[in-house]
């Protein structure tokens, strides 16, 4: 079972458990794709999309609002909080149509995630991108919004680069 | 649940995978997300459904359930998906070393990706999730198993996903010693195919 060719490393071939019990013990053949089976799961999404709508709507308010207690007193708590809920967002997005709020979601995840920049350029970045995942919002601007979601996307990087790149 | 057969445009006919059969751990502290895993997976005819909202949790349910496959996402708290899979790989307290890991991320950049499959990731699914791209991700890791791998400073699925026949360069683990493989920067071109599938 083990390749000993090298004392450091062991390679072995564990039992595949997965396989024996999907395939009945190898007695189902093939690669398992049914798009039948895949059409089941795309309606369960369907129907959930309905209830993530809801969470959308208040997950808007809430980055509103978190913004708004930036403007006040910007602690790095608040930064917390907007880069969980952008990370939310950035996994329901497209599932509820709105592909703009995954991509500005993602971006600010990241942007909160890894960046070294702080003080008020970090509140003014964060803010273009809420400013921005609000208006795809309440537009609404569905999908990847066409022109509209280009310009959209490139008036943000504009303004994201303005807001870095000054003194 | 039934044995699922259907006919594609050709009339070929087509049998689905038991998967009323299987077990299937989801581990995510979102639970809006750990709802859209759960109703996918559901949809798929999964039997059996556990969750858990954090490591800690999920370290007790694979304890007392021993599902047959792990879905966790990375940016979890306070241990992390990463940090998760290596624990579940590499600890003496783990239930199970073997059990295979979906890693599902919003973060697709190399250095995640890297540290991913370094803890032990079988295969990652990249947000926003759909159901056709968790239903890929799992008939990948039923259809084409790797090899284990246990080196002092690794244990989980063969890190090199794919066999070139035509490579006719130095095997790097069997030359060197285990680390160098580990230390290795990937390629663009490998977190694509990784994040592919």
């Amino acid at each position: 079972m083990a390749d000993t060719g090298d004392q450091d490393v062991v390679i072995y071939t564990p039992p595949n458990k997965l396989k024996d019990k999907v395939t009945l013990g190898g007695r189902i053949t093939g690669n398992g794709y049914d798009p039948k089976v895949l059409a089941r799961a795309n309606a369960n999404v369907a129907a959930m999309a309905g209830r993530l709508l809801k969470v959308a709507a208040r997950d808007m308010v809430r980055l509103e609002e978190i913004c708004g207690e930036l403007n006040q007193n910007s602690r790095e708590e608040h930064f917390i909080d907007l880069e969980k809920i952008a990370h939310e967002i950035t996994g329901y997005g497209t599932t509820i149509g709105f592909d703009l709020l995954t991509r500005f979601g993602r971006s600010l995840s990241l942007f909160l995630r890894k960046t070294d920049i702080g003080g008020e350029v970090k509140r003014k970045v964060a803010r273009a991108h809420v400013d921005s995942m609000v208006l795809v919002y309440r537009t609404p601007i569905k999908g990847d919004g066409g022109k509209n979601g280009d310009t959209l996307t490139s008036m943000l990087n504009l303004t994201i680069a303005k807001f870095v790149d000054e003194p | 649940m039934g044995w699922f057969a259907s006919a594609d445009s050709k009339g070929e006919r087509r049998v689905s995978f038991r998967f009323d059969r299987i077990c299937i751990l989801v581990v995510d502290d979102s639970p809006h997300m750990l709802n859209l895993l759960c109703d996918i997976l559901r949809g798929l005819g999964v039997g059996i459904v556990h969750t858990a909202l954090d490591a800690v949790d999920a370290f007790k349910e694979i304890k007392i359930t021993r599902p047959d496959l792990v879905i966790c996402d990375q940016a979890m708290e306070p241990i992390c998906g990463i940090e998760f899979a290596r624990l579940l790989r590499t600890s003496q307290d783990s239930p199970d070393i073997h059990v295979p890991i979906i890693m599902v991320t919003g973060y697709c950049d190399t250095q995640t990706v890297m540290q991913a499959r370094d803890a032990g990731v079988n295969e990652f699914l990249a947000k926003p999730i759909s159901a056709k791209a968790l239903y890929l991700r799992l008939l990948e890791v039923i259809n084409n198993p790797r090899d284990f791998v246990k080196t002092k400073s690794y244990t989980g699925p063969d890190r090199q996903r794919r066999f070139l026949e035509d490579y006719d360069g130095p095997e790097r683990r069997k030359k060197n010693g285990p680390d160098t493989a580990a230390a290795d920067a990937l390629s663009n071109a490998e977190v694509d195919a990784l994040m592919e599938g």
